[in-house]
């Protein structure tokens, strides 16, 4: 890989040895470019698998009403269902009727899957927002928003991390940036398999303390081990946008209007096109429908969705509520849908999880649940957070390794600029294998640490979390590298190894009361936590102050390479 | 030569904006042309064509950064590029 821009200029023809050396070039840079910033959407996606435990960690003052919830549904006695469900979807159409009558689309949610809890309409609004009114299901009301009981600790909870990971946090733009992001790993990934020569070999090679040598056996093990997760990671992750970054094939088939997107949606799931005729026809009674509907599909109704209401040309569609055993069982978490004319004839049944849709659909919402690891349950979601750790250090250990080999070769790939370079490299390596997790856990120590009562909580929370990778960030060009490494490490291992504590200091609750009360959510947190910063307190004893840079002697050459790496293969 | 050869500098960052662009093109095109040769409803094709789309993108970058000559990878973009994206359009029904 040294230095191959000449090789990737000219490569030479077709032959094995110049394929192999195109695709080093291509993966060495392709690879550090986009490396931090896919360290960072692979970090904090990975941590967004565990997005609701860490919510559940961050809204201490609603442990005891969850409990209560959930206590509640599983005494639910099932097979109510129905019993009033009639009155309430009536109810609601009359609500929908009397104040949003000219809107397109009506959407009610009846009962939850136990025929119980709360009564609730949606809407677009003019805006084209996606609205909604609880209402009284004994009365059809709307009902004013809840008070909250007690404190509330106003967060984004585990959402920041999904947020960040796919959009970080800049709307459109960002949801572009991490795309681009995706196709250079995929581009990356395919590039590093070709220009290996032994993959299978590589993998069950590891020469510890042989400075590059090492960094590089790290990268390989890691990569290999989890190279189709990463694959798969990628590409699904592009796909749930797929006609928004590609959006071609849509613009020939169904025009350049803003509407395009929006009527190829539509009909992806119901092959039936369906229009305003301009005839006027009520509503019929739903009740019917929603019952046939839960005979056809084979699950309890959750929404209730009536496109062009009070018109001849309406459509009623019914969907299903999921169940926790058929999610964990399914390769897609679709619910089930019955589609309905407004005379009650079927025109479209999907079966949950069900191909009824087509092929590519269902292709896309399977790949949906895989990115999401929808399936499988809390085991399938620990395997993702290791194989997404694999993937990070594959990141990490891949930027470290750029740099540790241009030290010990001394090589210049940016010609007058190669000192200047490899310092703003090494700041960036820092600031973001070291940095980013600081900030993680930096956010999670100011849900506990912010007062309750400043107004918007949550994104001073969140603000907290940039603030931490600035503050990294600066560090790292201020510090000579192997400080910087040293002091940041050394930094994230005590905020990680700290956290217990700070919550106990806070709000009373610790690692033996959470195990006590059966609160695993809580333990999984703090003792994740707990085992990363005991790894980066390792990582930051193994980081040896850097030797005075060594001639360009042989020996000086292994002593640079050995001396100044953060940790072994950690 | 009728063309004078470009600086490395200036061969590199065509390579790399002609695997880029040069390959989302073809990726485009593909989505505009494969959707009416597919045996499902439009919206179904459209979809499939679009998520392969990114597969062709893929392929199209790890291609040109193995062509030695530069107007050879153009071309070899470009041209199919050019008639699918013309095929696409021709096959377009009259709902688009």
């Amino acid at each position: 890989m040294n230095d191959a821009l000449s090789a990737a200029n000219a490569p030479k023809q077709a032959s094995g040895a110049g394929l192999r050396q195109s695709m080093a070039w291509l993966h060495t840079w392709c690879g550090l470019w986009f490396s931090w910033l896919l360290y960072a959407v692979f970090l904090t996606g990975t941590l967004a698998v565990f997005e609701d435990p860490i919510s559940h960690w961050m809204t201490p003052e609603h442990h005891a009403e969850e409990a209560a919830l959930e206590a509640a549904s599983a005494a639910a006695v099932t097979g109510t269902a129905g019993a009033d469900r009639g009155q309430r979807l009536a109810r609601a159409v009359a609500y929908m009727a009397q104040h949003h009558a000219t809107q397109d689309m009506w959407e009610i949610w009846p009962a939850d899957a136990n025929g119980g809890g709360e009564l609730r309409a949606y809407w677009f609004d003019a805006e084209r927002r996606y609205v909604m009114a609880r209402l009284d299901p004994a009365t059809g009301a709307p009902l004013p928003d809840a008070a909250p009981a007690g404190p509330v600790r106003g967060t984004h909870g585990g959402h920041h991390f999904v947020d960040f990971h796919y959009t970080l946090h800049a709307g459109t733009a960002g949801l572009w940036i991490v795309a681009i992001a995706a196709m250079a790993a995929l581009v990356a990934l395919v590039s590093g398999v070709i220009s290996h020569r032994r993959i299978f070999r590589d993998f069950f090679t590891f020469r510890p303390h042989r400075g590059a040598r090492s960094w590089l056996d790290a990268h390989n093990a890691v990569a290999v081990l989890s190279l189709p997760f990463q694959l798969m990671i990628a590409y699904t992750g592009i796909v749930f946008t797929a006609t928004l970054f590609l959006p071609a094939g849509v613009m020939t088939h169904y025009g350049t209007d803003a509407g395009a997107r929006v009527r190829h949606a539509a009909a992806l799931s119901s092959p039936v096109p369906h229009a305003r005729t301009g005839r006027a026809m009520a509503v019929p009674d739903l009740e019917p429908f929603a019952a046939r509907a839960g005979q056809l599909m084979g699950q309890p109704v959750r929404a209730v969705v009536i496109d062009h209401p009070g018109d001849a040309g309406m459509r009623i569609g019914v969907y299903g509520w999921n169940d926790a055993p058929g999610l964990e069982r399914r390769m897609s978490a679709t619910s089930g849908m019955v589609a309905f004319s407004p005379e009650g004839e079927v025109l479209h049944v999907r079966q949950p999880g069900g191909a009824g849709d087509g092929a590519a659909s269902f292709t896309s919402q399977v790949m949906g649940n895989l990115h999401m690891a929808g399936f499988g349950g809390v085991s399938m979601k620990w395997l993702y957070f290791l194989c997404g750790l694999a993937g990070t250090a594959m990141m990490g250990t891949g930027a470290v390794l750029f740099m540790v080999k241009r030290r010990a070769a001394r090589t210049d790939g940016f010609g007058a600029w190669t000192p200047r370079m490899h310092r703003v490299i090494e700041a960036l390596n820092v600031a973001a294998i070291a940095g980013l997790p600081i900030a993680c856990v930096a956010y999670l120590w100011a849900n506990r640490l912010l007062p309750l009562s400043i107004g918007q909580r949550a994104d001073w929370e969140q603000g907290m979390f940039f603030a931490g990778w600035a503050l990294a960030l600066l560090h790292a060009f201020v510090r000579p590298p192997s400080r910087a490494w040293r002091d940041q490490l050394a930094t994230l291992a005590a905020l990680c190894l700290l956290l217990p504590l700070a919550n106990a200091l806070t709000t009373g609750d610790h690692l033996l009361a959470e195990l006590a009360r059966g609160d695993l959510e809580s333990v999984g947190v703090e003792a994740t936590c707990m085992v990363l910063g005991l790894l980066a307190g390792i990582a930051a004893l193994r980081v040896r102050p850097r030797a005075a840079v060594p001639a360009r002697a042989a020996s000086g050459r292994r002593a640079a390479a050995t001396l100044d790496s953060p940790g072994g293969a950690s | 030569m009728a063309l004078p050869r470009m600086a490395p500098g200036w061969r590199l960052a065509a390579r790399v904006a002609l695997a880029v662009f040069g390959g989302y093109a073809l990726a485009s095109a593909f989505a505009m042309a494969v959707p009416p040769l597919l045996p499902a409803s439009l919206a179904q094709a459209v979809l499939a064509a679009t998520l392969a789309g990114f597969v062709v993108h893929v392929l199209a970058v790890l291609w040109t950064f193995t062509q030695t000559d530069l107007r050879r990878a153009s071309a070899g973009l470009l041209l199919p590029a050019l008639a699918m994206a013309a095929f696409g359009l021709l096959m377009r029904g009259p709902g688009a």
